[in-house]
């Protein structure tokens, strides 16, 4: 046996309440006086009134009366019929892509939607609503949820999501939800056709609300770079959904700063292509047509500029092992006499020259002294860096080595306590050195030495902050190779969105488009979080409603409203309080 | 403790009796009787059977009549004090001192004045009446009076007075509370006045009966009865009763009045030199 309201045991406060009034009961100080002749006269005439008397003598009558008559009533358990829509189970279908962003008067589609779905809301009663949200990935926010309060909370909470919305795949899941009960599928999106929802069996009501009005819509589609020497180009296409001929303001920026303008006219129903061949570098290019169309999300788009570094640049007299080895693993190897003439687009490898004479790039340094040679007697011992990952340190054999340069790089392989391997900073820009010369080795006949200019390269060339372009929401595993697995997200004015924890959880883009810097201990990454191509043009259709036959016919249901009997007793217990009360005034 | 000042400026004080009647022992009022004293009174015509010793030469010597000098009489008057010990006047002590001392007072001045005391203590279980005549006892008289004391709950003063007026006394001094039935008070005033004695009643009241300051709820016992009342104490119901108290003093001095008795409401509020030395000689009870 169990109990079904446990929310009354509260009632014991009162029971207590009740106990302790009995004990606190009217106490009456004992005070002698000369004569009570007067006194008594005195109560006499306040008792005389000849109305109140009446009613102090009936009050406790006339309030136990009106108790009993209440329980009565409140024990008969009134009710009557309310209105609700018609429907046992209702499935709520809602579309959080990037249409929905888009502003219909005042508000956007998406704020619209979640207005009449709270209207929807507070006409069920006790009916079970099962709520889904579109994307990549299908939610289920509530599964035959009848508390009003969970409900509201979670369309409360809903977002957008700005991804391309599954519309089928939201529908087959709505689909498998339908039960044999009497359901009703909501639809609250921007494009549904009645082919979309054709999957329904025939005579399953559905109702198709679409947030869509019109469909004037400017959008910038495509939006490239790409380096070309010193400058880059770009090129961007936009287009014109309108009947209209139209003019919009692109511009390019990079930051706060404003790269290009220029004022495109675009056909009605046409695309415009707009070239950029010379533009100043910079890591991140945003292009923006600025047009007062309703659908903002499509307007802009960015683009982050990869400086391609498959470049090895050779200085002074480098062990053609090393060229051959770089030169098998893919890379342009171009052996340079002026130190003036190295690009920026790639490495450096340095052999017998000075690390004085040398600039600032990611720099392969082989120190090559003659003289200050010590002898390696202990054994090799690699540190657990990427550096060395898949090679194997313990077949290696060099005969002597170098005094480091830098005591404060760090080691990657040591003998001892002789460094023979560092990595490190230099001038800001990550260095590699090998304190040995190659030819007091024999590693080059070794696998690994192949496998060791790889991760190399990778490491030397991966500085190039760039975490790539990723869908709203996109989730992928990263492993940015430091020791520091906590990535935090910055938006581009500096707000911190979040941290993700690399070790453990895998990266997850943020949801609006635009770009996002990531900032990993001292490094920082730019990537760019760009809108599905789908999304990018409005749609429309109207709202419709299939097969309402039934539901039309009756619209609304009769449901029981029997929660009067629970004011009832309330009000009964309170004239009870009074009675006691006027009891222990002892009328 | 009572200064010997206060006992000073009591020996002058006399009560001023508004009755011509006269006890028949000799004392200090003139009388309008032909006695002994100093007092020129008259000349009569010898008539035979007169005192010969009464013959006023003198006159007999111009007029060559015979005449008697007649000389007023100074005549005692009979004074009791009747004083109420039940529980009522007990309850508090500031109204039991203040009885007593009033008494004791009055007493003192009866004696001093030469005038028949007789001291009647009513609702007392063992307390006899004072009947003392002469200035000589009324030091020992005053103090015996003011330390009376009283253990048990005793009431009724009227109903026991109907029942025990002293004939023969000119004045009957009534000291009371008078929170008891008016008709009750009525009846045994009727009864003193109908014996021809002059009535003076003193309602002596406690401040805590005038103005009380009872707050909460509480449970009022009867000193004499041992009934009891409760109330919740609010301000309403205090003026209420103090509208009923005055109603009733003023019931009580109508039907003094009515009857010819002389009232005086003593406050318990003041203290004793104040009531003896200023209220009483304003009201005209004493000189």
């Amino acid at each position: 046996m169990s109990v079904a309201s446990p929310f009354f045991f509260l009632f014991s406060l009162f029971i207590a309440a009740f106990i302790l009034l009995y004990f606190f009961r009217k106490q009456y100080e004992q005070l002698p006086v000369s004569s009570n002749m007067l006194w008594e006269q005195v109560l006499n005439e306040r008792q005389a009134s000849p109305w109140l008397q009446k009613l102090q003598h009936n009050l406790l009558f006339w309030l136990q009366l009106l108790i009993l008559v209440l329980i009565m009533l409140a024990l008969t358990r009134p009710y009557w019929y309310g209105k609700v829509p018609a429907g046992d189970h209702f499935i709520l279908v809602v579309d959080t892509s990037a249409t929905m962003s888009a502003k219909e008067g005042e508000k956007t589609r998406f704020a619209t939607a979640k207005e009449d779905i709270f209207k929807l809301l507070d006409e069920i009663d006790q009916q079970e609503v099962t709520i889904i949200s579109t994307g990549q990935k299908l939610k289920i926010i509530a599964n035959h949820e009848q508390d009003q309060r969970a409900l509201q909370k979670a369309i409360q909470e809903l977002e957008l999501s700005y991804e391309y919305d599954a519309m089928d795949q939201a529908l087959e899941l709505a689909g498998s939800l339908v039960t044999t009960k009497d359901s009703v599928v909501h639809l609250f999106s921007d494009h549904v056709v009645e082919e979309d929802v054709a999957s329904f069996s025939e005579d399953q009501s559905v109702f198709v609300h679409n947030y869509n009005s019109q469909h004037d819509n400017l959008s910038l589609l495509s939006f490239g770079t790409a380096p070309e020497g010193e400058k880059v180009s770009a090129v961007a296409v936009i287009a014109n959904e309108t009947d209209a001929d139209e003019q919009v303001d692109f511009q390019v920026m990079s930051g706060k700063t404003l790269l290009f303008s220029k004022k495109v006219h675009v056909a009605a129903n046409q695309e415009a292509v707009v070239n950029m061949p010379t533009l100043p570098a910079h890591p991140y290019y945003q292009a923006v047509i600025r047009t007062p169309d309703d659908y903002e999300a499509d307007n802009e788009l960015t683009a982050i500029s990869t400086t391609s570094y498959d470049k090895v640049y050779a200085v002074g007299d480098v062990n053609p092992f090393y060229l051959a080895g770089l030169k098998t693993l893919g890379l342009e190897v171009i052996q340079v006499d002026d130190v003036a003439k190295i690009g920026r687009d790639g490495m450096v490898i340095a052999e017998g020259v000075s690390l004085t004479q040398l600039g600032e790039y990611p720099l392969l340094f082989i120190q090559s002294e003659a003289k200050k040679k010590q002898k390696v007697t202990e054994t090799l011992t690699a540190a657990d860096d990427p550096l060395f990952m898949h090679v194997d340190s313990k077949k290696v054999y060099i005969a002597s080595s170098f005094r480091p340069l830098n005591q404060e790089w760090q080691t990657i392989l040591a003998s001892g306590d002789q460094p023979l391997i560092q990595k490190g900073t230099h001038h800001g820009y990550p260095i590699i050195a090998l304190n040995f010369a190659l030819s007091d080795t024999d590693w080059p006949l070794q696998p690994g030495f192949p496998l060791f200019l790889y991760n190399s390269y990778q490491w030397l060339t991966q500085q190039t902050n760039f975490l790539g372009y990723y869908q709203p929401g996109e989730e992928k595993w990263l492993n940015l190779g430091n020791k520091q697995t906590d990535l935090s997200i910055f938006t581009e004015d500096g707000n911190n969105l979040y941290t993700i924890n690399l070790a453990k959880e895998s990266f997850i883009a943020p949801v609006k488009p635009g770009v996002y810097e990531g900032v990993a201990g001292e490094q920082s990454y730019y990537f760019s979080v760009l809108l599905d191509e789908r999304e990018k043009s409005l749609n429309a259709a109207p709202s419709f409603a299939m097969n309402p036959k039934e539901a039309q016919s009756r619209e609304t249901t009769e449901n029981i409203q029997d929660h009067l009997w629970f004011w009832l007793a309330c009000i009964a217990l309170l004239l009870l309080m009074a009675e006691w009360e006027v009891y222990r005034r002892g009328y | 403790m009572i200064a010997s000042s206060f006992l000073e400026r009591l020996q002058k004080k006399r009560l001023l009796v508004k009755t011509r009647k006269r006890g028949m022992h000799k004392g200090s009022r003139q009388s309008s009787a032909f006695g002994s004293s100093l007092e020129f009174s008259d000349f009569r015509v010898y008539q035979p059977g007169d005192d010969v010793r009464q013959i006023d030469w003198n006159v007999y010597g111009r007029t060559q009549k015979h005449y008697i000098k007649r000389f007023l009489d100074e005549q005692e008057v009979a004074i009791a004090i009747y004083l109420d010990m039940s529980s009522s006047m007990r309850t508090y002590s500031g109204k039991w001192d203040l009885a007593r001392l009033c008494a004791a007072a009055l007493s003192h001045i009866v004696l001093s004045s030469e005038d028949r005391l007789s001291f009647v203590p009513f609702a007392s279980t063992n307390i006899q009446p004072i009947r003392r005549k002469g200035a000589v006892y009324r030091k020992q008289v005053f103090h015996e009076i003011q330390r009376l004391e009283e253990r048990e709950s005793t009431t009724a003063f009227f109903a026991q007075l109907s029942q025990q007026i002293l004939k023969n006394q000119q004045l009957a001094i009534l000291l009371t509370d008078g929170l008891e039935p008016l008709d009750v008070i009525e009846a045994a005033l009727k009864k003193l006045r109908s014996v021809k004695q002059e009535v003076w009643l003193f309602q002596l009241l406690a401040e805590e009966e005038m103005k009380p300051s009872y707050s909460g709820d509480v449970k009022l016992v009867d000193s004499e009865s041992a009934g009891t009342v409760n109330i919740s104490m609010n301000p309403l119901l205090i003026e209420n009763y103090q509208r009923r108290l005055n109603d009733h003093n003023q019931q009580l001095e109508a039907i003094c009045r009515t009857l010819g008795c002389r009232y005086f409401l003593m406050n318990g509020e003041k203290d004793i030199q104040t009531i003896l030395f200023h209220d009483l000689p304003r009201q005209g009870f004493m000189n």
